[in-house]
């Protein structure tokens, strides 16, 4: 198990680097270069924006996987590394909004606050970043969620709220992403789909299994 | 929780301290800029100009700068016909709302043997449209 844990989460890693390398082969350019006010910010937002996919997939594998006495170490050694990733998760989509909306604010030279606005009229940009907004207050929701769940138990279903921050994350990045249409990020949504299909079909037969008993 | 809340504060303002650092646009070797002025002039005077749109098909399609074609980051290295054809050309101006993908696709087209690349210097779409200048849909 240590091993394929081990492989699960360098070939995770590495899936963001792949990403970026393909359509920015030097990925230290944007600090090397001179480049547009904010320019640099915007990638390194983009950067946070990957790697909290990749840490929100590993998450709801882990989640799901808790209560299978077989596969509940494949993604963390214990179960204290949920919440730890969880938080990691969270701070990563904190970067990828603040470094956004300040590359933003440093290219208009005023401070770009319209951005955290959701909106569904002014056009397919403006209602992708606003389903990524939603999916942000989602995880914040499935975040602060967890801490109440085992004191009040119908907060669980508001943890499970962060199931669904993936999949508007993944909308989102899949919208409008420049490099999440490339081969790297097509082969992580296979992979990502496949493995929560599997998941979750392991989780239904468990319970079923476990109603007949 | 505080520890995080504590790198990611300095992840930003370091970040921000890099960006403060870099030198515009105008004094990068790669890439050079025009106003969309300059640009108005050079097409009256009947120089060769291609836009480039480098938004998604959907944001495309909701209005861009009469004759733009469309082409995204991502699809920059296997758009060898296009790229041939926009060797052709006076200048080449990639261009998206504010010029974030714009630069981006800039960047690719000009490491891609380019050297006929240039930016709006008040950047993008939103700049264009501010002047009312024409958009045509699809």
């Amino acid at each position: 198990m240590y091993w394929g844990r081990i492989g699960i989460w360098a070939v995770a890693l590495t899936w963001p680097v792949l990403a970026l390398w393909e359509t920015t082969p030097n990925l230290l350019f944007h600090f090397q270069n001179p480049v547009l006010p904010g320019q640099s910010l915007y990638f390194l937002s983009k950067v946070c924006g990957l790697y909290a996919l990749i840490l929100i997939w590993l998450q709801a594998i882990a989640g799901m996987l808790t209560r299978d006495v077989n596969y509940r170490h494949l993604i963390f050694p214990s179960a204290i590394w949920h919440p730890r990733v969880g938080i990691c998760a969270i701070s990563l989509i904190a970067g990828h909004v603040a470094l956004f909306v300040a590359a933003a604010s440093a290219r208009n030279q005023h401070f770009a606050w319209k951005l955290f606005l959701p909106s569904v009229f002014e056009g397919y940009y403006k209602l992708m970043l606003s389903v990524g907004l939603i999916g942000l207050f989602c995880l914040l929701v499935g975040v602060l969620a967890a801490g109440f769940r085992k004191r009040v138990r119908v907060w669980r279903w508001g943890h499970r709220l962060a199931a669904l921050a993936l999949v508007l994350g993944l909308a989102h990045s899949f919208a409008i992403g420049s490099e999440t249409r490339g081969y790297a990020m097509i082969s992580f949504y296979l992979v990502a789909i496949g493995s929560l299909v599997l998941v979750i079909k392991n989780v239904i037969a468990q319970k079923t299994s476990a109603g007949r008993h | 929780m505080k520890k995080n809340i504590g790198s990611l504060s300095l992840l930003v303002l370091i970040s921000i301290g890099l960006d403060a650092a870099t030198i515009p646009t105008q004094q990068n070797p790669l890439i050079g800029s025009i106003s969309i002025e300059d640009t108005l002039k050079r097409m009256a005077r009947g120089d060769r100009i291609v836009f480039v749109d480098v938004r998604e098909q959907r944001e495309y399609r909701e209005g861009h700068i009469p004759g733009a074609v469309n082409l995204q980051l991502r699809n920059v290295r296997g758009a060898k016909d296009m790229l041939a054809e926009l060797k052709q050309s006076d200048l080449v101006i990639p261009y998206c709302l504010k010029d974030f993908r714009g630069f981006e696709v800039a960047r690719a087209l000009s490491e891609a043997g380019l050297d006929n690349v240039a930016l709006i210097t008040e950047h993008g779409l939103n700049a264009w449209k501010s002047r009312n200048l024409p958009i045509e849909f699809e």
